[in-house]
């Protein structure tokens, strides 16, 4: 028989192999978590009652308000991102930035972070960059490395900037405000771009041949034309973007509300550029349903194994391990980011946010962490998942769409500098926090994002997943143990 | 193995690729009935908790009617590490194995659970505790259906690979991570 001891390591190797065979994931985590529940109940580590609080669970989830901003920002993405918006920027920024050494590079690292703000994809941003911008770089001259690599870098800042997916699932998995994360994660995007744009900067000074200007006769005239261009594509979009997020870092709407309106807003601007079309809406429909459900399966999934993996005392044994690391906070910060990091070549975000993150608040909050830095470092560490070589998430979007005269190779090593640059972002916020809690400092207006003030009890029924360690199930199996 | 059992398989396909065109109205209809919801706390500064309930009553059903075509179309996110690597008559034999072992236990048994809380909540008559709120039981019906109707997909999914394996239909296993 297993010592009850050894029983939360094995769970946790138990659930690396298991995801690792490659089945999905959300089922894969699902079994594990029965699996073990079985065991437990068998070596009478906790009552056979306990399966029954599964669909409860599965009913807090879907009952969570909070959640449903995924499939409204993941909708309103989905249309803008059909728009033709990715194109009428990037074109008109490249000429504007052009004549300039490493203008390119600026124009898709400036259209990457606004990609990022509207659509909240990675894949969009690094096929739309890939298709327009990576063949003009390629044909004036610009190193294959360098192109390929800012584009790849460009479209994961998506992850970071609000109204970013990963943000709200942290709020929601550190029982945090969503509006408080959003205002966290300010900081630190722009120090990415700033970052990234310095990169540029500096190559453009050593290594001028990498990054060519635009020659004088592919020059576009720079003239009213081309600014009304610009703006035409840009200000409608931004100016949406910027009420939807406004209104939610003021408390005058919550997410969902946002989300809602924001999709709403989307779609008067697609008839405004006259692209309603029925195709449309209905693709937007059915990849936001579809990425919905696998999300959210991912998290029912993740509760039914940390509900067995708590009651194997797994969440005791990961604070046992980690509350003795020595240098306090920043030990515990720097061993959770390198092992946040290495589990990013394996995991998607979503995993590792419904996984890991309800196992590490618990001992961050005792080491008093401010929860908002700690999410948003974490999301800042889990942009490099997208571009590790070489199963980066963005690379292989990248080699999907650049011409096949382009090494792999060449994409691999491209990226390699950026995420040092990204490594270089997570060392600059674990080592000066105001980077993330200067902006939510700021005394706000008192924001509640269960939901509308007038419905006080939508938010018990929120509570139940959000404070997930003091609710009454764990109690229970704690007591009957 | 009988022919039958692919019919089945592929009435099932079509059933929930029925679910799945509701789930996809319900996002429209959801994003339409909270935008009207804000504007109109906003506007009038009234709200009702029916119909803040009916959000996520749609929340519910665009997850729950959606995930089983989602799974057919093989959507689900994977840890692709190794899976990338494969032959094709492994990720079927796996796929075949991961879907007895993995998904039906699964689906199986918090469905069966979801039943119990189902019919609970019938015979009870639950209601919401907000003033004004909705009948509980209906959500708790999509719960279980969606459960029963992902068991069903988790079956046809494990006749088609074995149809596959033993050469009686062609599958393409390939996987594509979903866009994020």
């Amino acid at each position: 028989m297993i010592s009850q001891d050894l029983m939360a390591p094995i769970m946790f190797g138990g659930l690396i192999v298991f995801l690792l065979l490659g089945y999905p994931a959300a089922f894969s985590l699902g079994a594990v978590g029965l699996f073990f529940s079985f065991i437990g109940i068998e070596m009478g580590m906790f009552q056979p009652t306990f399966l029954q609080a599964l669909p409860d669970r599965v009913f807090g989830i879907l009952s969570n308000d909070l959640l449903l901003s995924i499939p409204f920002f993941t909708f309103m993405g989905a249309i803008l991102e059909k728009c033709g918006l990715a194109e009428d920027m990037l074109e008109g920024l490249g000429q504007l930035f052009g004549p300039i050494r490493g203008g390119l590079a600026y124009a898709v690292i400036i259209v990457g972070a606004i990609l990022g703000a509207i659509t909240g994809t990675v894949a969009a941003s690094v096929i739309a960059m890939g298709l327009i911008s990576l063949p003009i770089m390629l044909r004036y001259g610009y190193n294959p490395r360098v192109a390929t690599g800012v584009i790849a870098a460009s479209g994961t800042i998506t992850q970071l900037i609000p109204p970013s997916l990963v943000l709200i699932v942290l709020a929601d998995q550190l029982g945090k405000s969503v509006g408080d994360m959003y205002a966290g994660a300010i900081g630190p995007s722009i120090i990415q771009v700033v970052l990234f744009c310095l990169f540029i900067f500096f190559l453009s000074i050593f290594r001028p041949q990498d990054v060519p200007a635009l020659p004088p006769e592919a020059r576009p005239k720079i003239d009213w034309k081309l600014f009304k261009r610009i703006l035409w594509g840009i200000v409608p979009s931004i100016a949406l973007i910027f009420l939807v997020l406004g209104t939610i870092l003021m408390g005058l709407a919550t997410p969902t509300e946002g989300g809602a309106m924001g999709s709403v807003g989307a779609l008067l601007l697609a008839a405004m550029n006259k692209r309603l079309e029925k195709p449309l809406v209905w693709e937007a429909m059915t990849s936001t349903m579809r990425i919905n459900a696998m999300v959210i399966f991912i998290l029912i999934g993740s509760t039914v194994f940390g509900l067995a993996f708590r009651g194997v005392d797994g969440d005791l044994w990961i604070e046992h391990l980690l509350s003795g690391l020595p240098g306090g906070q920043v030990g515990f910060l720097i061993v959770v980011n390198l092992f946040v990091f290495f589990l990013a070549f394996f995991l998607d975000y979503f995993e590792i946010a419904f996984i890991i993150i309800p196992l590490l608040a618990p001992v961050a909050d005792k080491l008093g962490i401010d929860l908002i830095w700690f999410g948003v470092l974490l999301g800042a560490n889990m942009q490099t998942s997208f571009m590790h070589p070489p199963f980066g998430f963005a690379l292989f979007y990248l080699r999907g769409v650049a011409p096949k005269s382009l090494k792999s190779s060449d994409i691999y090593y491209g990226a390699l500098p950026w995420v040092g640059l990204q490594l270089i972002l997570v060392a600059i916020i674990i080592f000066i926090p105001e980077t993330v809690t200067y902006f939510v400092d700021k005394p706000t207006v008192a924001f509640d994002a269960s939901g509308p003030s007038v419905d006080p009890l939508a938010g018990v029924e929120q509570n139940e997943i959000t404070v997930d360690s003091s609710s009454d199930i764990e109690r229970q199996l704690r007591e009957n143990k | 193995m009988p022919k039958q059992f692919l019919v089945f398989a592929s009435f099932v396909d079509r059933l929930n690729d029925r679910f799945g065109v509701l789930a996809s109205w319900m996002v429209l209809i959801a994003v339409l009935v909270s935008t009207a919801n804000a504007l109109i706390r906003y506007g009038f500064n009234i709200s009702s908790n029916g119909w803040l309930e009916a959000q996520w009553y749609l929340f519910a059903g665009m997850v729950m009617f959606g995930a089983a075509t989602t799974f057919r179309l093989n959507e689900h996110v994977r840890v692709d590490v190794l899976y990338a690597m494969y032959p094709n008559k492994v990720r079927l034999w796996l796929d075949f194995w991961g879907g007895i072992v993995f998904f039906l236990p699964v689906t199986i048994i918090i469905g069966f659970y979801s039943w119990e809380f189902f019919i609970t909540s019938v015979i009870q008559n639950e209601t919401s505790s907000n003033p004004g709120g909705l009948i509980r039981w209906p959500v708790r019906g999509v719960i279980t259906l969606g459960f029963f109707l992902l068991t069903l997909q988790g079956i046809s999914e494990i006749i088609k690979r074995y149809a596959a394996i033993i050469g009686m239909i062609q599958i393409d296993p390939k996987y594509e991570r979903p866009l994020q």
